[in-house]
């Protein structure tokens, strides 16, 4: 289990805040399998403290699309999504994840959190986003692979002179 | 959704348990409104940034949201706008004519409140609640009288940080009858309403 720590104020080290980087690791947290979170998070050593700014909770987002990927956009429909914003070492992790499973929220931002710091960035990433990411992208493999089975060329017999 | 920019590393974290505590100071502000000049304790354990206070902390958790633009006296990039960005996702607007509510941290400087709205005829609900922190307030003995619907006879109000020329608006106010601005005013954890139904004087 998680040791709840107390709050830290105010933040004297500096945190990793490049957000192109920071906008992978978040995404890829966010789509990862929770059961494949639950176990890198076990495997874990050294455990942090953490402190939470705000306990997951459920809501709901309207996702936003564009017919064809042009013109203006429309509102698609509301889907589930759970977030959570928690203080670890003195950084701040915050996960938006889809759905209602709060514990992948809290992970994902606990993640997060502990990513920014720049003793532990490099390990982290190794360990725990990479892999993430590799298995992300074998789901869609399979799932692109599954789709390529179905696929229905239509052409026409050329037809002779009349 | 939460506005871009708020700076989360100096935040504290609201309500401990968001649904029950936000109810039971529904509940308080409720009752505060009901019996003007009568004091409630109110956001007592709630870790709030400087300047503001636990009453009027709590009060903003409980009522602001997203539908529910907020106009403040603080900077806008300070550590309790940030917080009230990050747990109300509330919006801050410039304008106190368009505030749903209004955010008063230091009420020494309160002398007017016609930059704020007083509702229109068909929509008197609509116009600015006001939170307004003071330095003191003790209710039960003092120099302000406050008479009206909730209340017997006359509460007494010991109220510290308001200006004289607060109370000749508030008497212009109360005249403006079924419009007008309600308020909140807060010290420490202490929280006393002051409905527009009020007459009240220094």
């Amino acid at each position: 289990m998680e040791r709840e720590g107390e709050w830290m104020s105010p933040v004297t080290e500096t945190f990793l805040v490049d957000t192109e980087t920071r906008r992978e690791w978040m995404a890829a947290l966010a789509r990862a399998i929770p059961g494949e979170l639950e176990r890198l998070w076990s495997a874990l050593k050294d455990k942090p403290e953490r402190y939470f700014l705000r306990p997951p909770e459920v809501g709901l987002v309207m996702v936003r699309g564009r017919a064809g990927g042009t013109g203006m956009r429309f509102n698609l429909g509301e889907a589930t999504m759970t977030r959570c914003t928690v203080q670890v070492n003195g950084a701040v992790g915050t996960a938006y994840v889809l759905g209602r499973n709060v514990r992948h929220a809290e992970l994902a931002a606990l993640f997060d959190g502990m990513l920014q710091d720049p003793r532990r960035h490099a390990a982290l990433m190794k360990e725990v986003v990479k892999p993430i990411i590799v298995s992300i992208q074998d789901r869609k493999r399979q799932l692109a692979q599954k789709a390529a089975a179905t696929k229905v060329e239509f052409f026409t017999m050329e037809r002779g002179e009349e | 959704m939460m506005p871009i920019g708020v700076n989360l590393s100096n935040l504290t974290p609201g309500f401990s348990d968001p649904v029950l505590d936000s109810q039971q100071s529904f509940r308080g502000i409720l009752h505060a409104m009901a019996h003007p000049g009568r004091a409630v304790t109110l956001g007592a354990g709630l870790r709030v940034p400087t300047p503001l206070h636990q009453a009027a902390a709590a009060a903003c958790l409980t009522v602001l949201d997203m539908e529910t633009p907020l106009w403040t006296d603080l900077p806008e990039s300070s550590d309790a706008v940030d917080w009230l960005r990050f747990h109300c996702g509330c919006p801050v607007v410039q304008d106190p004519s368009n505030a749903a509510f209004a955010l008063i941290t230091r009420g020494e400087f309160l002398t007017s409140l016609d930059p704020f709205n007083y509702g229109e005829d068909a929509f008197p609900e609509k116009s600015t609640t006001l939170i307004v922190q003071v330095s003191g307030l003790l209710s039960g003995s003092g120099k302000c009288s406050i008479r009206g619907p909730g209340i017997a006879a006359c509460e007494r109000l010991n109220i510290h940080g308001l200006k004289k020329e607060f109370w000749k608006a508030w008497r212009a106010n109360h005249g403006l009858y079924p419009l007008g601005v309600d308020v909140l005013f807060s010290s420490g954890t202490t929280l006393v309403a002051l409905p527009r139904t009020s007459e009240a004087g220094d």
